[in-house]
């Protein structure tokens, strides 16, 4: 890692939104969970989310918890910190089939992929890059003011969001 | 029957005609089912704006409020009615500093901007303060609030999410008073399970709900008996904060409950690994070994 790497470090929680304007190391783990992550490429400024299920049902609260709502609060937010629109690039990482069974109500990770892309194809957003699917949990890193971002790879499945 | 060409052909240009009408029917309504979302979602993120932007402007008075009416209390010197008038503000004020507390805290659960933060504290304490809280309330309906803790109190020092606790238990207290009949009973009972998990319950001999609609109350706004003629208090709120704050420590909730005779809702809370540390990565949820980081 670099040295010059933001002291400000942010783990993201399963459900919720991190995009802030000072740099950050914001991290968070992944099993059938995904996280979509804006970069801003004139700005330098990046935020990440974490939805655990695609759809909002209009029950309970509309947390970021749902894809639909945490990719339109994602998006507000990187606009409420400068970026625009049109500057924006996404990566998107997790969706796992951690629990090995192929059943289709259960492919949370795979509906989850679904939903994100589709969102990200409806803001005309550009996919700059993606590590999804397959069987094992990730962490990742991201580095809000570079837009890089680290992935580990479990060796097993795991058990996180 | 026997159509000449021509007669063919004008019946399937009629009928061409027909279905371009229904597409365009169609496209018509989609279209407004679109504008229709649209302006649901704005105005889900006005209220939202609303919200943040309202808060210091109502917590600064009701701070003031809180504040004056304890010192109130001190200056009346013994003049009893005045001593009473005061905690009653004071009191009535607590109770909607609390539901503004909700309120925000139902903001920024929909904001994605809470996150669980662990400290170390005594549950037994916890406990009797929200007890205390809700007496003044209690008495009004001759309810009797009876806290159940294990002898030794101090296995009951748990760390966990404070604040988040506090609210849970707030509600479920509210709740559990506000469908009480009068002259009953609430039970506040708290241990700890031997997987180290915190059990908090809270039971009344209320109205109770009926099993299909056990799932229904966790929604947002929803109240069993809605109209201008309801006889109960609230938002509507409540349990659907409690819920996601629930989730969001990773906790589980549990409800029991016969219509007429009453309701237990017991919360498991499973205890934080660690201490919340400024400096620290939070690594708490990193469950599996990652072998090496490539750079994306």
């Amino acid at each position: 890692m670099s040295q010059d790497e933001p002291v400000n470090k942010h783990f993201l929680y399963p459900g919720t939104i991190f995009a802030e304007p000072l740099p950050h190391m914001i991290s968070t783990v992944l099993g059938s969970c995904v996280a979509v992550c804006f970069w801003d490429k004139i700005l330098c400024r990046g935020g990440m989310n974490h939805m655990m299920l695609p759809l909002w049902n209009g029950e309970g609260l509309a947390t970021p918890k749902y894809g639909n709502i945490a990719m339109d609060k994602l998006l507000a937010r990187m606009l409420d910190i400068g970026c625009r629109r049109d500057q924006l690039i996404a990566k998107v990482f997790g969706g796992a089939n951690v629990s090995g069974t192929g059943l289709e109500s259960f492919m949370i990770g795979d509906r989850n992929i679904t939903l994100a892309l589709e969102m990200l194809e409806k803001f005309r957003i550009p996919v700059a890059a993606r590590d999804i699917g397959g069987r094992v949990g990730r962490k990742i890193i991201m580095n809000s003011a570079t837009g890089v971002i680290l992935v580990g790879k479990g060796r097993t499945a795991g058990s996180a969001g | 029957m026997n159509l000449s060409d021509d007669l063919l052909l004008r019946e399937l240009t009629e009928r061409f005609a027909a279905s371009r009408k229904a597409f365009a029917d169609l496209t018509v309504v989609n279209r407004k089912l679109l504008e229709m979302n649209e302006r649901l979602q704005l105005s889900e993120a006005l209220k939202s704006n609303f919200l943040s932007n309202i808060r210091n402007e109502i917590n600064n008075p009701l701070n003031a409020i809180m504040g004056l009416a304890g010192q109130l209390v001190i200056a009346s010197d013994g003049n009893d009615g005045a001593i009473q008038l005061a905690s009653l503000i004071g009191a009535e004020a607590n109770h909607l500093d609390f539901q503004l507390r909700n309120i925000f805290i139902a903001a920024e659960l929909e904001a994605g901007a809470v996150c669980p933060h662990c400290v170390k504290f005594h549950v037994a304490a916890l406990l009797r303060d929200l007890v205390e809280t809700f007496q003044y309330r209690a008495v009004n309906k001759n309810i009797t609030i009876q806290l159940v803790l294990p002898d030794d109190e101090d296995e009951l020092i748990a760390v966990a999410d404070f604040d988040k606790i506090q609210i849970i238990v707030y509600n479920l207290l509210a709740n559990g008073i506000e469908f009480s009949h009068d002259n009953g009973l609430v039970t506040v009972t708290a241990s700890v399970a031997g997987d180290g998990n915190l059990l908090i319950s809270v039971e009344d001999q209320g109205i109770g709900i009926s099993p299909e609609d056990h799932q229904r109350i966790f929604d947002r706004f929803v109240q069993l008996e809605t109209g201008t003629t309801r006889s109960h208090l609230g938002h509507g709120l409540g349990l659907s904060i409690t819920k996601s704050l629930i989730e969001l420590i990773e906790g589980n909730i549990a409800l029991e409950s016969t219509p007429g005779k009453g309701t237990i809702v017991t919360v498991t809370i499973p205890p934080c690994s660690l201490l919340e540390d400024d400096d620290s990565f939070s690594e708490a949820g990193n469950l599996f070994l990652f072998d090496e980081m490539s750079e994306v």
